[in-house]
């Protein structure tokens, strides 16, 4: 069974998704790959438009999601951070 | 204090040394503590803040001596002021540091009731009090912490993780519990002092390079 996902690793897995499809995808892409029901996705999305670490982009009709380059320093910043408690084992 | 004459400032420059490390370490616990808002990296962050204010307290109080014993004359007003500066800094020392290493223990073996956190510190500090020799009971007291629960978790841990920084996190614990079994015993021989002083820095010396790995990690 998957282990329960806090806030800070559902928004890494969100980032971490946008980032590894080129840093560009579908929202129905993010809700496939980031195991999160619609209306809870919708919500993390907003906040991360909010803190600028993502983009809205239209393209040819469609909407897409960007990683910025704050999105991509939070990415290296979080893993960082997660290799040095894991290494105190916190 | 314990220290050989050709020892005289070897060791605080170890001790400011290892200072520096526990305050950029605590400084790197505190920024993960702001990203994730996990109490257990605000308690890590305090732990090695205290180490480094312990170590504060240390350099100062050895400092004071070093100049003081380079004068050619001393006043004995100035001397007992210096007596008593010293054994001020010196439980100022052993307290920060067995608090600090409480904390540690009590993130590592994931004690988070207060009341026995509480009651832990104040059976350690107390235990302090009868002592005739802090400083060997402080070691064995350090010892005992360190070698019995915080070590064998961080083994535990390096099995786990098996990754570099974990290696180094343990083995700088390993250096540190081995550290104060010289230190125990600096009273009987002064090369005991000088090699738990040189396994104390080089415990910290992994641990900065620990933090370097992660912080260089590409």
């Amino acid at each position: 069974m998957m282990e329960r996902r806090n806030k800070l690793e559902i928004i890494r897995d969100i980032i971490k998704v946008i980032y590894e499809k080129n840093g560009k995808i579908k929202p129905t892409h993010i809700l496939y790959k980031s195991n999160l029901s619609h209306t809870k996705m919708k919500v993390y999305l907003n906040e991360l438009l909010g803190k600028k670490l993502i983009i809205e982009v239209i393209d040819k009709n469609n909407k897409y999601y960007s990683v910025t380059t704050e999105g991509i320093k939070f990415l290296e910043d979080y893993e960082r951070v997660t290799e040095f408690v894991k290494s105190f084992g916190l | 204090m314990f220290s050989p004459a050709w020892f005289f400032g070897y060791d605080t420059t170890f001790n400011i040394i290892s200072m520096f490390i526990a305050l950029f370490i605590g400084i790197y616990s505190l920024k993960t503590y702001k990203l994730t808002k996990l109490k257990t990296h605000k308690y890590l962050s305090i732990a090695f803040f205290l180490i480094a204010i312990s170590f504060f307290v240390l350099t100062t109080a050895n400092l004071a001596i070093y100049y003081t014993l380079l004068k050619q004359t001393i006043h004995v007003k100035q001397f007992v002021l210096l007596v008593d500066l010293l054994k001020a800094s010196l439980i100022g020392y052993i307290v920060i540091t067995l608090i600090a290493y409480l904390i540690i223990t009590a993130l590592a073996l994931k004690i988070t009731e207060r009341k026995t956190l509480l009651l832990i510190f104040l059976i350690t500090l107390i235990s302090l009090i009868p002592a005739t020799n802090r400083f060997f009971s402080f070691h064995l007291i350090a010892l005992v912490i360190l070698g019995v629960f915080a070590t064998p978790f961080f083994y535990r841990n390096m099995i786990e993780y098996t990754k570099l920084p974990s290696i180094l996190v343990f083995l700088s614990f390993l250096f540190l519990t081995l550290s104060h079994v010289f230190l125990l015993f600096m009273g009987i021989n002064s090369l005991y002092y000088v090699i738990g002083t040189g396994m104390q820095v080089i415990s910290y010396l992994m641990l900065a390079i620990q933090l370097i790995a992660v912080y260089f990690k590409k």
